[in-house]
This record gives structure tokens, C-alpha cells and sequence, in this order.
């Protein structure tokens, strides 16, 4: 064998035995132990392993808004309803992203991770729901101000109650990024 | 099926139907991405102008080019060309074709993955993964162990995520109980109704569907045994689980790629000659390896820790104890005494020391439990009673001014008290008093159970590392790292559980208060208001650059904003010092 196709397998070996190697060093079932993963910010070369474990989704979060004029608040009212599940959604879903960021950014928001400073505007989390809100409250050309809240729900559980987990300031639809 | 097509011992054809599957994959994600576009613009729930500020990315190149790769022209490009790359692996074209579609797709979803990290899921690692894999194999087809490494590496993933995912399944609650399904499957975001009702109506089978899941996961390791024999029946099981899940929790994409890893575990079970297994017994190597550095690092971290702070000196307390403390500045005059908060470390305040500079005497020390001190007496923290005999020890006769970060607080309120006129001022930093929830304990337990495991290397890096000097960086690192800090702070935060704010403080207060006003910050809001009770001439300083009791010593700018303040108290009580010998 050839010195060079010697190196190269030696590199290609050491080098897939370095990822497994790392990427098994970051499957603690606890966050605090995920300090590698600092090396892989975009989740990108250190694969999860820890699907739906130790603790499943149990819940909805249910993003919903609704208009302010004063003193005065209108109905609340949802942004975009989470659909039942059809058929075709087991081989085409382009919505999963949508609805997974969505429950990303609620957990986000209550875990004040992201905030800069104890001002949770700041957070990437409420702007991005600040913002989905926002384009929903825009339907409505009357509307001026508008709140948007966070409802934590058991879906199709009837015996638990949907409850607000987060309300937010009255924000100032005609500047973005603005509270009243 | 794949069985019958791949298993045997043919690493080409393992190859190509990893590419296949895998391109299934990343055809559907790169359509969908085109499909949802919608999405990522103003208003969307991924919308760039927002996720860029948390990527995690750090390295500015890294940054231009994924705002580069995120532009909607460039992303729809991006995505297309993930897409013909995809149809290329599915179509029976040549080796160097199917080398550069893998690149290719592997490559954009790179480019692509900082747009798509929220909602990002399993699926788009593993594809990821498989792809990248299959570049490497491509490159190297002409030499067989090359090409074997790769299949034996997208077989161990495959079968360690499984694995893991399995095991930690087993321990927990909601899982062993058979309650995790039915609770997953209720939600609107993953559940199918009808699988929902299925699951509601009839428990007992719900509950043996979810352990079978757990023991399908589990058992994936056996794939090996019994020379593969079991591997397509457990693989089955697996595709199984998949296509269920893609119909019932809508994980559309799941199917394809984790199917995508399963001709190379066909291909790694099952032991043939012309093989070349290095890489598996290099990973074991490497595991036990990385194993024995962790175990390396935390008995070294240990006696580190053990020997105390830099610089310090040991002392007999009255009690009894022996505490570590450092004390630092000319021989007379005022001290500044530094107590920090449970978890901080003597070397967190070294930008504070270093801002104050060699002309003010300051003291710190390691409470009991901490560094190289004695244990915590079996009666619990006395950290006050330790505070007030220390300086009897340490600095008998001269005036203090005493600092007190975070949870320390209570304690040096308590320990000013105790000292009257000798404290000439009082300084407290986010100063809060515990709750009552035994929250903090159960979690800090947790952390300490692993951190006596050796595994100390892995905790998430905190903030405040950023802002020290490399020397002091490694000792406060060290200590952080190791189960003592985190011991003795459970055991202080548990002492002062349920204990609140003096009524009365007769010495000059000062609150700095880390990002903003204190009376309106939601969490020393109750604090402050009860300080201006208990002193009613307390003076509150901000500093608004920073947020967090750790970093408001850490960070340079907040750590010199403190140490001014500080001085100009020192200056004020040194002055009255003076005077009163004057007058005296």
C-alpha cells in the first residue's frame, strides 16, 4: 500500500472515530452536560440521539393575539390554528417546521433563554412571535395595537383547560418592535 | 427487503441504497423548503431577520455566510439544488456523478442549516450525516476499508441513536408508565386524532405499544449478535416504528432518512471475510480513551481544587475550622472583604481585585465546604459566625467594608450586624434571599451525581468564563467543574431557605443592581424594596451593561464600575478614619 492511501485511511478512520466518539459524549440527558455542543452551534455534525426522550411533548402552544384600542381589548383570537393531522402530512408536511418552531419559541420565551438583559422584548422568542402576531393583526386594517399571548394546552385532552402561559405588553403595530 | 437486496457483503450496493433512501429524504425537505418560503420572511416563525441573532454562530465568517446562504433568492437556489442533486442519487447515474450530488447535497444543507435550525429536526441530521458519509465513500471507493469505515460509522450512529434513545426512555416516569404516548399523541402539533382515540380507548394496548417502542430502541445493540441474524427483524421493527410515526406524529421525513442507515448496519452486522472492522475497535479504543481522560481531568481538577486558591493562606478558626483566605494590599487602613455568592469562586473576583488595584487591602476567603477548606460542619453552613471570626483571625482591629454578592447577602448583613461600628459600609451586588422551593436542590443533586462520575469536562461553559484572565479562568473553571462548589452552595442555599431581608441596617448601604433599575427588575424588585425599608439612606448604583449577579464581577466594564464604587467608599471611610484619629 502506498504511503499516501495508508494516511488517508488512517485519517478517515481516526476521523469518523473522533465524531462517533464526540458525538456520544453529547447525549447526557441533561442540558448542563451539552458543554461540546458549543462546538456545533447549528446542531449540524453532533447528531441528537435522544428523540422524544427523557420527556415528550406534551403539550400545544397556542399563539394567539388580539387588538387594543386604549383602555379597551378585543377578543383574543388564535394566530394559525394547529390543523389535524391528514393522511398525505405522512410523506408531505412543509408546515412541520412552522409548527415545531413555533413550539420551540414558546419554550424559549418561558425559559427566558435568548434574553439579553431581563427585558424579554430583547428575545429572539418574542420577536419572533411579536412578529407572527403582527402579521395576523395586519388582516385587520382598523387595528392599531394588539397584545399576543401564549396558551399552553393538552390538545385534545378534554379534562385539562387551556391556560396563558405568557401575555405580552400592548405592542405598537404601526412601529415595528415597539410597545405602546 | 433491504435484506435481501444489500445485506450480504456488498459495500456498493450498501452504499447506493444509503444514497437512494437518504435522497428521498433531502428531496422531500429541499421541496418543502421551496413550499414554505412564506415562512422565513417578516412575520414568519423562521423569519432570517430575527433567527440570525441566534445561531450560536460566533465566527464572523461563519456568520457572513450563512446571512449570505439565508437570502430568499439564494436559499430558493440553494434548495433547488439540493433537489436536482437528489433526483441525481435517485437516477442510476455513475460513480463521479453520485460523488458530486452527495457534495452537493451535503453542501447545501450546510449553507442551509442555520435558516432552518428552528424546526429543525432527527431527520435533517441523520440525512445530513448519511450524505456527508456517502461523500467520503464516494471519494474513497477504490479502497475498500475506506469505504467499510464509512458504512461501519452511519451504522453505529444509526444504532446509538436508537440505543440511547431507548435507554433513557427506560428511565423515565412518563415513559415506564406508559402515560408518554398517549400524552404525545393528544397534542394537535404531533398527534393524529384518530390514533389519539385509538390510544384513549384502549390503554392497556397503548401501554404495551409505548414499552414495546422503549424495548424495540433498546434492544437495537443486538443487531450484532448472533452474527446479524437478528438485525433485519429489529430493522423491521424500526421502519415500522418510523412509518408509524410518520402517519401518527406527522415525522414525515424520518422513514426515509434513518431507512437511509440501515443498509450499512445490515452490511456492519453481518461479519464477512475481506471486512475491515478497524473502525469500530478504534471507536471503542477512543470511547474508553476519552473515558479515561475524563476520569484524568476531574482527579487532577480535584486536587486542584483541594489545595485551595492561589495565593491563599490557611487559618485556625475559634471554631476550630481551617479556612483558606487571601488578603491582599498595604497592612493598615480599611479591608474590603469579598464574599461571594455560593457558586462564585475566589478567582471570579479577579476583575474586581485587579480594578481596585494594590493600594486597597482586600480579603477573601473559601468558605467551609469550599476549595481547600474544612468540610461544612455537620450542624450546616455557619457562614456568617465563619465571616465575623475570620476577620478576628485575619484582620483583628481594622475597619471592614463588606461585600456581599447575590445569596450572600443575608449572610454579611447578618455578619454587620454582629461587627457593628467596625463595618463602614455595606455593598451588596443582585443581592436576593432564597425561596422556599426545593427546586434548586433536586436539580443541583442531579448535577452532582454526574460531576462525582467524572464528568465535569462536559458542563456547559458558563458565561463569566469569557471575561477572566487565563489563569484565572482555569481556577474558577476547575472549581466549577468539580462536585465540592456545587455541594457546599446546595448546602448554603438550603441554610437560608425560607430566611428574608434585615429589618434594620445601620450601616451606609449600597445595592448595585446588574442591567436595570432594581425596584423595577422582576426578580430583586422585592429585595430592593425591602432594603429601603431596613436602610432608609440606601444608595442604588446600575449597571446596565450586563445582566447577572456572576457577570456584574466578571465582565471588565461592570467588574471596574463596581471596584470605583467600592473605592469611593473606601476613600470616604478611610477619610472619616483619619479624622476621628485626628479628633481622637
Amino acid at each position: 500500500m502506498r504511503p499516501a492511501d495508508r494516511a488517508r485511511r488512517v485519517a478517515v478512520v481516526g476521523g469518523l472515530s473522533a465524531w462517533l466518539t464526540a458525538t456520544l459524549a453529547t447525549q447526557h440527558p441533561s442540558r448542563v452536560f451539552h458543554g461540546p455542543r458549543r462546538r456545533d452551534p447549528l446542531g449540524l455534525w453532533l447528531p441528537t440521539w435522544r428523540f422524544f426522550a427523557p420527556q415528550p411533548g406534551q403539550h400545544d402552544y397556542l399563539l394567539a393575539w388580539c387588538a387594543v384600542d386604549g383602555e379597551e381589548q378585543g377578543p383574543w383570537q388564535h394566530t394559525a390554528p394547529v390543523l389535524d393531522r391528514r393522511p398525505l402530512q405522512a410523506v408531505w408536511f412543509p408546515a412541520r417546521r412552522r409548527e415545531k418552531a413555533l413550539l420551540e419559541a414558546c419554550a424559549r420565551l418561558l425559559s427566558g433563554r435568548g434574553m439579553r438583559g431581563s427585558d424579554v422584548r430583547t428575545s429572539p422568542s418574542y420577536r419572533l412571535l411579536r412578529g407572527c402576531a403582527a402579521r395576523a393583526a395586519r388582516q385587520r386594517p382598523e387595528v392599531e395595537a394588539f397584545r399576543f399571548g401564549v396558551q399552553r394546552s393538552a390538545g385534545r385532552d378534554p379534562a385539562e383547560e387551556p391556560v396563558w402561559v405568557f401575555v405580552s405588553p400592548v405592542c405598537d403595530l404601526r412601529q415595528p418592535g415597539r410597545s405602546a | 427487503m433491504l435484506s435481501g437486496r444489500v445485506a450480504p457483503r456488498d459495500r456498493s450496493a450498501a452504499v447506493a441504497a444509503a444514497e437512494r433512501l437518504a435522497a428521498v429524504s433531502t428531496l422531500i425537505a429541499g421541496l418543502e423548503h421551496v413550499a414554505a418560503e412564506r415562512d422565513h420572511g417578516p412575520g414568519g416563525l423562521l423569519d432570517w431577520s430575527v433567527v440570525r441573532e441566534s445561531t450560536g454562530l460566533r465566527s464572523p465568517l461563519a456568520r457572513r455566510i450563512a446571512d449570505a446562504a439565508a437570502g430568499p433568492q439564494v436559499a430558493r437556489c440553494l434548495a433547488l439544488t439540493q433537489v436536482a442533486a437528489s433526483l441525481a442519487l435517485l437516477a442510476p447515474t455513475g460513480p463521479r456523478a453520485r460523488l458530486v450530488a452527495d457534495a452537493t447535497v451535503t453542501s447545501t444543507m450546510a449553507l442551509l442549516r442555520a435558516r432552518l435550525k428552528p424546526g429543525a429536526d432527527g431527520a435533517d441530521q441523520t440525512a445530513f450525516c448519511v450524505h456527508a458519509l456517502n461523500t467520503v465513500a464516494r471519494a474513497g471507493e477504490g479502497d475498500p476499508a475506506v469505504v467499510d469505515a464509512v458504512l461501519w460509522a452511519s451504522a453505529l450512529q444509526s444504532v446509538g441513536s436508537y440505543a440511547v434513545s431507548g435507554w433513557l426512555k427506560v428511565g423515565s416516569p412518563s415513559w415506564r408508565s406508559g402515560r408518554a404516548l398517549p400524552e404525545l399523541l393528544r397534542t394537535r402539533s404531533y398527534g393524529e386524532p384518530r390514533a389519539y382515540d385509538l390510544v384513549r380507548r384502549h390503554p392497556t394496548a397503548a401501554r404495551v405499544l409505548t414499552h414495546g417502542v422503549v424495548a424495540l430502541e433498546s434492544a437495537m445493540p443486538l443487531v450484532f449478535a448472533r452474527r446479524g441474524r437478528w438485525a433485519p427483524a429489529l430493522l423491521g421493527g424500526a421502519a415500522a416504528l418510523h412509518a408509524g410515526n410518520a402517519v401518527a406524529i406527522g415525522l414525515n421525513r424520518f422513514p426515509w432518512a434513518f431507512g437511509a442507515t440501515y443498509p450499512a448496519v445490515l452490511y456492519a452486522a453481518t461479519p464477512h471475510a475481506g471486512r475491515s472492522d478497524a473502525l469500530p475497535r478504534v471507536v471503542a479504543a477512543a470511547t474508553v480513551a476519552a473515558g479515561g481522560i475524563l476520569q484524568f481531568a476531574h482527579l487532577r481538577r480535584r486536587a486542584a481544587v483541594r489545595r485551595g486558591m492561589a495565593g491563599g493562606r490557611v487559618v485556625r478558626l475559634a471554631s476550630g475550622r481551617r479556612v483558606v483566605h487571601r488578603l491582599d494590599g498595604p497592612a493598615h487602613g480599611p479591608v474590603v472583604v469579598l464574599e461571594g455568592g455560593p457558586m462564585l469562586t475566589d478567582a471570579q473576583w479577579t476583575t474586581v481585585r485587579n480594578a481596585l488595584g494594590p493600594g486597597i487591602a482586600t480579603l477573601s476567603h473559601q468558605r467551609c465546604g469550599h476549595g481547600g477548606s474544612d468540610e461544612v460542619p455537620a450542624t450546616g453552613p455557619a457562614v456568617a459566625a465563619d465571616l465575623v471570626e475570620l476577620l478576628d483571625a485575619v484582620v483583628p482591629g481594622r475597619d471592614v467594608l463588606l461585600v456581599g454578592h447575590h445569596l450572600s447577602a443575608g449572610p454579611v448583613l447578618d455578619a454587620a450586624a454582629e461587627l457593628g461600628g467596625r463595618v463602614q459600609a455595606i455593598v451588596l451586588l443582585d443581592p436576593v434571599w432564597p425561596g422556599s422551593s426545593a427546586q434548586a436542590h433536586q436539580s443541583i443533586a442531579a448535577v452532582v451525581r454526574w460531576l462525582r462520575l467524572g464528568l465535569g469536562r462536559l458542563l456547559e461553559r458558563p458565561d463569566w468564563a469569557q471575561d477572566l484572565p487565563r489563569a484565572a479562568r482555569a481556577a474558577a473553571l476547575a472549581e466549577y467543574r468539580d462536585p465540592r462548589l456545587w455541594t457546599a452552595a446546595d448546602r448554603e442555599r438550603s441554610a437560608l431557605r425560607g430566611s428574608s431581608p434585615p429589618t434594620r441596617v445601620e450601616q451606609p448601604l449600597l445595592l448595585v443592581a446588574s442591567g436595570q433599575d432594581p425596584f423595577t427588575h422582576p426578580v430583586l424588585r422585592g429585595t430592593a424594596r425591602a432594603l429601603r425599608r431596613a436602610a432608609p439612606g440606601l444608595r442604588v448604583a446600575v449597571v446596565p451593561e450586563v445582566e447577572g449577579a456572576d457577570r456584574l464581577v466578571t465582565a471588565p466594564g461592570a467588574g471596574a464600575r463596581v471596584a470605583a464604587l467600592i473605592e469611593s467608599l473606601v476613600t470616604g471611610s478611610a477619610a472619616r478614619q483619619e479624622d476621628r484619629r485626628a479628633a481622637g
